[in-house]
């Protein structure tokens, strides 16, 4: 199907991207700027970005596989996903945001370094954390996105890797952050709207909501109810309500503190955005991914019918969306469009991943564990090299990746919340969490997350999530080491907004509202 | 049945989507801004 106006319109869509690169080129001048578009993001480009952050090649792909093997047992994880957009934006983003803003954060590790007052510890721990997490989490990217342009192209998954990678890595090179979130209002924008607009005509394909749900009922009743029962009877029916609970805290929270996603709070513009943005985030979120669902549902029927045929592979379901559009619109027209739909969705991930790592690296490993007298523009370029190994070193691992792709994805995500989740909570809102307190939470929770993790894959199945034991670890620990040792200065707890609170009470005698941070003279 | 689901199944799955939305609604029309 590679014809020339599928070629044409992919290859227009790169051109807009690089063009948007080179846009933001002419806005960088400081670190600031490359990492954090100069605070500068508005309502609806933060707002997107927050979406398109999280919205990954695993929404159109995986998604849609997920609704055709599993049916509706599954449908929590279209509400807990996008749910940590949300919980990220008021559980961290607001109190980040504001003090981040007075203290001059670049990413969250300067939180860390703040709040714990420990410079070198959990600034290093946190960024080599981050950036293994990031980088396990760019080789999933990769591959869903040779998986299109291959179906797309008929091209081998070399080419196609190269095509995508070294796109992405230029306009994230050349424009920063500018770069990377006005791409992803571009990609979210073609992402939201795509979907809204082929997903039905799949569904309507296949006999619409009613036909399709009575349909999967007839291939196992379960597959129509809220959850598959316990214990857990085949491999398709693993969403047992035990599974579905750890699975959710994993995804809103485990998602929620993504060292890609968290950092995005830091670059909006004003406070106020994080009122609305939690909802107008969630309910967008929702209705993509309620849509790439049912569109896999509806495949599944039209395969049963016989209308179409997936391909004979270990990951057929991955194809489910693919195929369902290739069905429904009889013009290569719109596969051009469709694929341009899905590289947006994955693009728009790996894009802010290498930013992710490259940020971590120049700014938390190299300017602030190495070499502290580091110039801004030393640091800048820097991060600019990051990114590009980044973008190198996760390509040799995708060209052979791993069989269980799917699995270090979920493994990345598990190791982010049971890394990152109780440090940071804690760090927020207990004031009793302590400097030894957060470390040990984070190294434990590191290393249970790896012991559990390979426990899981190897040994014997766990009932729940492998990252849920480690969280609870990581929380005992830094409850236990916290109340054995000294607490932190009540000045760096104030300056930190630290106190079971989100938003501040206005009540102080004195006039001063309580939890805001004293300004810096 | 409603759309072919179960009635448990589509009340579970819409309320839990209301709940959802009235409390991130709460959220907003509590937020107060601060300058």
């Amino acid at each position: 199907m590679s014809d020339i106006l599928t070629i044409g319109i992919v290859a227009i869509y790169f051109l807009i991207l690089i063009g948007i690169g080179a846009w933001g080129s002419r806005k960088i001048k400081t670190t600031e700027d490359y990492i954090l578009a100069g605070r500068s993001l508005g309502f609806w480009v933060f707002t997107i970005l927050m979406v398109a952050s999280i919205c990954s090649g695993m929404t159109l792909v995986g998604v849609s596989g997920l609704g055709y093997s599993t049916g509706w047992p599954t449908i929590w994880e279209q509400f807990f996903v996008p749910l940590s957009a949300a919980f990220c934006i008021i559980l961290f983003g607001v109190k980040l945001h504001h003090v981040g803003k007075q203290a001059g954060y670049m990413t969250v590790q300067d939180y860390f370094v703040h709040r714990f007052e420990s410079p070198r510890a959990i600034r290093g721990l946190s960024a080599v954390a981050g950036v293994v997490v990031s980088l396990i989490y760019l080789v999933g990217q990769y591959t869903a996105i040779s998986i299109v342009l291959m179906w797309l192209f008929k091209i081998p998954h070399l080419q196609a890797l190269l095509v995508a990678v070294i796109i992405i890595t230029l306009y994230t090179v050349i424009g920063g952050l500018f770069a990377v979130s006005w791409t992803t209002l571009v990609q979210g924008g073609i992402l939201i709207i795509g979907v809204m607009l082929t997903a039905p005509v799949v569904i309507l394909k296949a006999g619409g909501l009613t036909h399709i749900n009575e349909v999967l009922a007839g291939v196992d009743p379960n597959m129509v109810q809220p959850w598959y029962p316990s214990p857990v009877y085949a491999g398709y029916a693993f969403a047992t309500p035990e599974f579905l609970f750890s699975f959710a805290i994993m995804l809103m929270i485990g998602l929620a503190v993504a060292p890609h996603v968290i950092n995005n709070v830091l670059a909006a513009k004003e406070d106020r955005y994080f009122r609305w943005s939690p909802l107008i985030a969630f309910v967008v979120y929702v209705v993509v991914m309620f849509l790439v669902k049912f569109a896999g549902f509806a495949v599944r029927v039209l395969e049963l019918e016989g209308a179409l045929a997936l391909p004979e592979a270990v990951n057929a379901q991955d194809f489910a969306f693919m195929y369902g559009i290739e069905h429904a619109f009889a013009a290569v027209f719109i596969w051009g469009v469709f694929a341009v739909i899905v590289l947006a969705a994955v693009m728009s991930t790996t894009d802010r991943l290498l930013l992710t790592i490259g940020t971590m690296f120049s700014w938390d490993i190299y300017h602030n564990l190495f070499k502290p007298t580091a110039s801004d523009r030393e640091v800048l370029l820097i991060s600019k090299i990051a990114v590009v190994v980044a973008a190198v070193g996760s390509l040799w691992l995708a060209i052979n990746p791993p069989a269980m792709l799917a699995w270090l994805i979920w493994l990345g995500i598990g190791v982010m919340l049971a890394t990152f989740a109780v440090p940071l909570l804690g760090g927020l809102y207990w004031r009793r969490a302590t400097t030894a307190g957060a470390i040990a939470s984070m190294a434990m929770g590191l290393l249970s997350a790896g012991v559990f993790g390979y426990w899981d894959q190897y040994v014997a199945k766990l009932p729940v999530h492998f990252s849920f034991p480690a969280l609870i670890i990581s929380l005992v620990v830094l409850i236990v080491v916290s109340l054995l040792t000294p607490r932190n200065s009540d000045r760096v707890l104030d300056d930190t907004m630290t106190g079971p609170y989100i938003q501040p009470r206005e009540t102080s005698k004195l006039g001063v509202r309580e939890g805001i941070p004293r300004k810096r003279a | 049945m409603i759309l072919g689901l179960p009635d448990t199944t589509a009340y579970i799955v819409c309320g839990a989507f209301l709940v959802m939305v009235l409390v991130l609604l709460l959220w907003g029309l509590r937020f107060r801004e601060v300058s």
